[in-house]
């Protein structure tokens, strides 16, 4: 698997993956349930092994190779613009995905050996998960965006099925439908926004350099004499639709909560840790075409810390623990957005990088706690959680420290500061902006203490014994934990006495594309920092406050009494604002009202058009053909007295008629 | 002469089915697929043969009409047989359990369905067309009317009224033509290439085309005269379904194909806007019909209706992605399609109905068969990696060279086949348990291959879309229209590759697989 001159191959890496997941379609039904999970867990692992060699040649010293390039066979061909290869094209930008994919990927899988166990449909569990692991990495590793697009579309057909895992209930089925529905109203931009690609430049990554030359040109005739600009702007934004759709921005933000239907392990991998960024790498993907239009960069920031601030403010009043991590995944893809916005990709990409650790660790240590408490995912109904489950606790607070920001030690405040040091500092960033960032971060850290504190401080609200977890179950947590706070370390910036490796490592991808800071003052980058650090460390606090365990009520207070709440609960609060915020600013509710009651409406008035109207033109139509059946069938039936009566009222009618005539 | 052997091969086993009658039922279930597995290798070796030229079989019939039995193969026709030959096989199978009753019977119309359509695919002679565009009726309207289920005599006539009443159009239309050409005194003939020389006026051209294209319309079915299609296929026996759905509605493009576009070019141009607005309705009729529907079948009639909007739609847009596209998607929703069909029929033999509501939570008993349900609706909201897609895209493609937006608004019903085919999946497979389906067993063998022969198809032209698009240039240039635009990249991939001096490329020689490599340009270091 190695080519003449030491290159090697890259398709191992998917293949593997889908290896796994045949060998368990096909044969697993005659083997003992656990053995698709072994299957599983070897097939990834091999695919991550591979990804190592991968990475080892690329990065390995004295390496000058930058990029593999392996085209396979002809796809699309003859159709005009349409035109892909299935290839594969990994260079630095991949390959960071690739081994978050794979490595997270592996991890979780080992995971969820121990997860599932049991579970009725454990096969065909890991049989999704291992295609899954597949698609995504088609997705990351395509060289042409026909080919992503295929593993964009499979990652979306695992994550339903696995949303829908638990298929015997409706509401997992009517999750899974929703994620796919709407991520796929993504898609149909994004196929779009490929197609303009495709007329313009073509759809080979290599090629994409020359959207710069389309944005000389004065007008573009394949697209009715619209400018090179104004071409390039439509395109940006059907793609900026399909990474929204896809990564949960708004306003295609409302399937995620609900995707967390599905087994806990998948949250961590595809909602949270992998899919779900799917949409940050297209944009960085294809950067060549949004720096060219500064209003489409201005549209992805926007979009970005929008979607940062509204996951912020909805995860803060969640009762539900995985809920509550699904609008904190909203949120920080948000940031991501915002970074790749602001023109700083490589910092986004980074957020990328240590937010998959970090969530993926919350949500495995959430399962965790789920699965000591019998099912419990109630934040209300839990409490005092640190002496019964110490290892995680300490996981998870790692995680959360991460995700808060916490200063100088955990990698999310490495990655976050970079990215809003960028919003106030880049071309493409601005006050504004970089202020609704900053006040996010503060929202972000009291969220995520609000969860330690009342999950794992406290008394136990409700009479449950938690059961001790299998190592299975808390050391895949323990390595994500490490990452989780050395892994921003990989760019310390200047200001700090860091190199700021990454984003060197970064420079043959994005170029001239990435948007340097505009002002070079370590103290004032210093000062930024301390900012948000402060804010960090001031959100904690707060949240200490509000649900440490010397808070005496929960603030906002829930109408129920705590320990009583349902999930289902639909306002759970006395405050209509805190109702606001955990219905998700009610856009699905409106989207339910509007769109999907619409729908169906339509849908049953067409069929009522085509029943009675379109179909009832040919009933009528026989109906009349038949009237006129009957009434020949009247003059000639064959009877001697019918015809002698007909033949009186003609004798009698042609002697009036011709009496009259006259 | 093999492509008379096709043909002669089905008339034989259609004397033998009804002679293995007398023996036993199974004999003809065996002689049966024996026939149709004859066929179909006879089918393959032709679209083998056909990229070295088109295979010819002529003799004389009426001379003095100048009428011949002309049999001519291109890559479009081979690729139409070997749809008709390897559903002819699937539909033997399907068949195994189902049909009890007049099994003799039933394969003899099933053998002679598939000659009449052999026989509208491989006809060059106008007259030859029309016969076997007529001998299609029969055989389905018994199939229909004798194994139907509970309102079968109903949608039989139904069907054979609206086809038969379109088909008239069609002769009127063929006959004018025909005396058109007697009469300027270029002889009588139906060979279609002749009558293609007729020199129309345009107002002729639009009359002829009008003709045409109803007897077509019907067939393939466009809206608004699809409405014998739900009926028909939600009362045809599985293996009626499958052929109806599978090649019958394609006969109908391809008459577009083969004589409305070459009799009236003129008149066709000047009809696409008409039918690409046609067809548009239908692709988003057909998909927000099929979302109201409780019948599983009726569901997949009305998403055929929907998919067979694509085939005219990229037909009619008048370029080479949109022709392929349109082929492509034939052969995927014969495939596709005939799967749900095949899946419809299984499940109504074990469950006794066929309404959505009441199915649910069929994972539990039937994994096999809910496997295959998601590969098939998948397919047909179009996944990449099934056939489905790429048909789709080229459409689109196609489209959108034409007008972008018409082009957006095909991309955007993919949106609504999403809706339906997941509400078929959900509600048969998920959800609770409704009933306690207590002999509800997973597939059979024969119904295993017949699906599996399907999905296979599916993946190989999803993953490799030459097996279908590259017959189409057998002989080259001959169908896929050069007249409409193929817009050159805005920028050219040398152009923009030229900037990248770093890129050099290396290629080993002792690997097949072939890899370029980036190298660290001295200056970004």
């Amino acid at each position: 698997m190695i080519y003449a001159d030491g290159t090697p191959m890259v398709w191992p890496i998917p293949a593997f993956a889908l290896l796994g997941a045949v060998v368990i379609f096909v044969f697993s039904r005659w083997w003992a349930p656990r053995t698709a999970g072994k299957i599983a867990c070897t097939a990834v692992g091999i695919s991550f092994l591979w990804t190592l060699v991968v990475a080892a040649h690329l990065l390995g010293s004295g390496a000058r190779q930058l990029a593999i390039h392996e085209p396979l066979w002809t796809w699309l061909s003859g159709a005009g613009p349409v035109d892909a290869k299935i290839g594969f094209y990994v260079d630095r930008l991949a390959l960071v995905f690739a081994i978050i994919v794979s490595g997270v990927g592996w991890l979780i899988h080992l995971y969820s050996y121990a997860y599932m166990e049991g579970d009725e449909g454990e096969r065909r569990f890991f049989g999704y998960l291992n295609l899954f692991v597949f698609s995504m990495l088609t997705l990351v590793m395509a060289d042409n965006a026909f080919f992503m697009f295929l593993g964009w579309e499979g990652v979306g057909a695992c994550s339903f099925l696995l949303i829908g895992h638990w298929y015997q209930k409706s509401e997992n089925c009517a999750a899974a439908q929703k994620a796919f529905l709407v991520t796929r109203l993504g898609d149909v931009f994004l196929i779009l926004g490929i197609l303009i690609c495709a007329l313009l430049v073509g759809v080979d990554y290599t090629n994409l350099v020359g959207f710069d030359k389309v944005r000389e040109l004065p007008q573009v005739d394949a697209f009715g004499h619209l400018s090179g600009k104004t071409v390039l702007l439509i395109a940006g934004l059907f793609l900026l639709a399909g990474a929204a759709g896809k990564s949960a921005q708004l306003p295609l933000q409302v399937w995620l909560p609900d995707a967390m239907a599905g087994p806990t392990p998948v949250s961590a991998l595809i909602h949270a840790a992998t899919m779900v960024t799917a949409g940050v790498y297209l944009i960085a993907r294809f950067h060549q075409l949004f720096v060219q239009v500064p209003e489409l960069m201005a549209a992805v920031a926007l979009v970005g810390v929008l979607t940062a601030f509204y996951g912020a403010t909805c995860a803060i009043v969640q009762t539900d623990i995985k809920r509550v991590l699904a609008y904190s995944t909203i949120s920080q893809i948000g940031y991501m957005i915002l970074g790749l916005g602001v023109g700083a990709f490589s910092l986004g990409v980074f957020h990328f990088f240590t937010h998959a650790f970090y969530k993926a660790l919350l949500f495995l240590a959430a399962g965790t706690v789920i699965h000591s408490l019998h099912g419990e995912q109630n934040i209300f109904n839990m409490g005092g959680l640190k002496r019964f489950l110490p290892r995680t606790y300490l996981a998870f607070l790692a995680g959360a420290a991460s995700l808060a920001g916490f200063p100088l030690v955990t990698a999310g405040f490495f990655s976050k500061d970079g990215i809003l040091w960028s919003a106030l500092t880049t071309q493409f960033g601005s006050v504004p902006i970089y202020l609704l960032g900053l006040f996010t971060a503060l929202l972000t850290a009291i969220y995520s203490f609000r969860l330690v504190f009342i999950v794992f401080f406290g008394e136990q609200r409700k009479e449950i014994h938690p059961h001790a977890p299998s190592s299975l179950l808390e050391w895949p947590v323990m390595i994500l934990a490490l990452f989780a706070v050395v892994a921003g370390y990989l760019n310390l910036p200047h200001a700090f006495g860091g190199g700021a490796w990454w984003e060197h490592f970064f420079e043959p991808v994005f170029k001239e594309a990435e948007a340097r800071p505009l002002v070079h003052d370590g103290a004032k980058e210093l000062l930024a920092a301390g900012a948000s650090g402060l804010l960090a460390l001031v959100g904690i606090a707060a949240a200490w406050k509000l649900y440490g365990p010397p808070a005496r009520r929960i603030v906002p207070e829930p109408v129920i009494a705590a320990g009583e709440i349902q999930n289902d609960t639909p306002a759970p609060y006395k405050s209509p604002l805190a109702n606001l915020l955990f219905a998700g600013w009610y856009f699905d509710r409106l989207y339910m009202r509007v769109f999907v009651r619409g729908f169906k409406l339509v849908a049953t008035l067409a069929n009522l058009v085509d029943n009675v109207i379109v179909d009832g033109f040919y009933e009528l139509v026989a109906l009349i053909v038949r009237g006129f059946h009957a009434l020949l069938v009247f003059f000639q039936n064959g009877r001697t007295s019918r015809y002698a009566l007909v033949m009186l009222f003609g004798a009698v009618a042609i002697t009036t008629f011709a009496l009259m005539w006259r | 002469m093999i492509l008379a052997l096709l043909i002669i091969v089905l008339l034989v086993g259609a004397v033998l089915c009804a002679l293995a009658d007398r023996v036993d039922r199974r004999v003809v279930r065996w002689t049966a697929l024996i026939i149709t597995s004859v066929d179909l290798a006879l089918a393959i070796g032709v679209a083998t043969l056909v990229s070295q030229g088109p295979i010819v079989f002529r003799l004389p019939w009426l001379p003095s009409w100048g009428a011949s039995l002309h049999f001519e193969a291109d890559g479009l026709a081979a690729l139409m047989i070997l749809l008709t030959t390897v559903l002819g096989v699937v539909a033997v199978l399907i068949s195994w359990e189902e049909i009890e009753r007049r099994s003799g019977a039933f394969h003899v119309w099933l053998l002679l369905l598939q000659v009449g359509i052999l026989v509208v695919f491989l006809a060059r002679d106008a007259l030859l067309f029309y016969l076997g565009w007529e001998l299609m009726l029969i055989p389905l309207f018994f199939i229909i009317g004798i194994w139907g289920h509970e309102d079968k005599q109903r949608a039989a006539f139904k069907f054979l009224l609206f086809t038969f009443g379109g088909s008239i159009f069609m002769l009127l239309a063929l006959l004018y033509v025909y005396v058109r050409h007697l009469n300027l005194g270029m002889g009588g003939t139906f060979e279609i290439e002749e009558l293609a020389k007729t020199p129309l006026s345009a107002s002729e051209q639009w009359w002829v085309f009008l003709g045409l294209f109803i007897g077509f319309a019907v067939k393939i079915p466009l809206f608004p005269v699809h409405t014998w299609l739900p009926d028909a296929h939600t009362q045809a026996p599985t293996a009626g379904s499958l052929i109806l759905a599978g090649v019958l509605l394609k006969t109908g493009v391809y008459g577009l194909i083969r004589l409305a576009i070459p009799l009236a070019p003129q008149a066709a141009e000047a009809f696409a806007p008409l039918i690409i607005a046609l067809s548009l309705i239908g692709i988003y009729y057909g998909a927000v019909v099929a979302f109201a529907q409780r019948d599983f079948k009726r569901l997949v009639a009305y998403s055929s209706i929907s998919h067979l909007g694509f085939v005219v739609l990229g037909l009619f847009v008048g370029n080479a992605a949109g022709y392929q596209g349109a082929v492509l998607q034939m052969v995927n929703h014969g495939l596709a399609t005939g799967g749900l069909f095949l899946l419809a029929g299984i499940i109504q033999h074990r469950a006794h109905t066929r309404n959505l509501e009441v199915f649910g939570g069929l994972w539990k008993y039937a994994p096999a068969m809910g496997a295959f349900l998601l590969f098939f609706a998948f397919a047909s909201l179009g996944i990449p990696g099934t056939g489905n897609f790429i048909g789709e895209l080229y459409v689109i493609a196609g489209t959108f060279q034409l007008h972008h937006t018409l082009g957006a608004l095909a991309a955007l019903a993919v949106l609504f086949a999403a809706a339906y085919s997941l509400k078929l999946f959900l509600s048969t497979m998920h959800g609770p348990t409704a009933r306690p389906w207590r002999a509800f067993k997973d597939l059979h063998i024969h119904e295993s291959v017949a699906l599996g022969i399907l999905c296979v198809g599916l993946i190989a032209v999803g993953l490799y879309p030459k097996l279908v698009t590259q017959p189409l240039y057998f002989p080259p240039d001959r169908l896929v229209p050069t007249t409409g635009r193929v817009p050159e990249r805005v920028i050219r991939a040398e152009a923009a590759r030229g900037s990248l001096s770093s890129v050099s490329r290396m290629r080993s020689k002792s690997f097949s697989l072939d890899h370029e490599v980036v190298l660290v340009s001295e200056a970004s270091k």
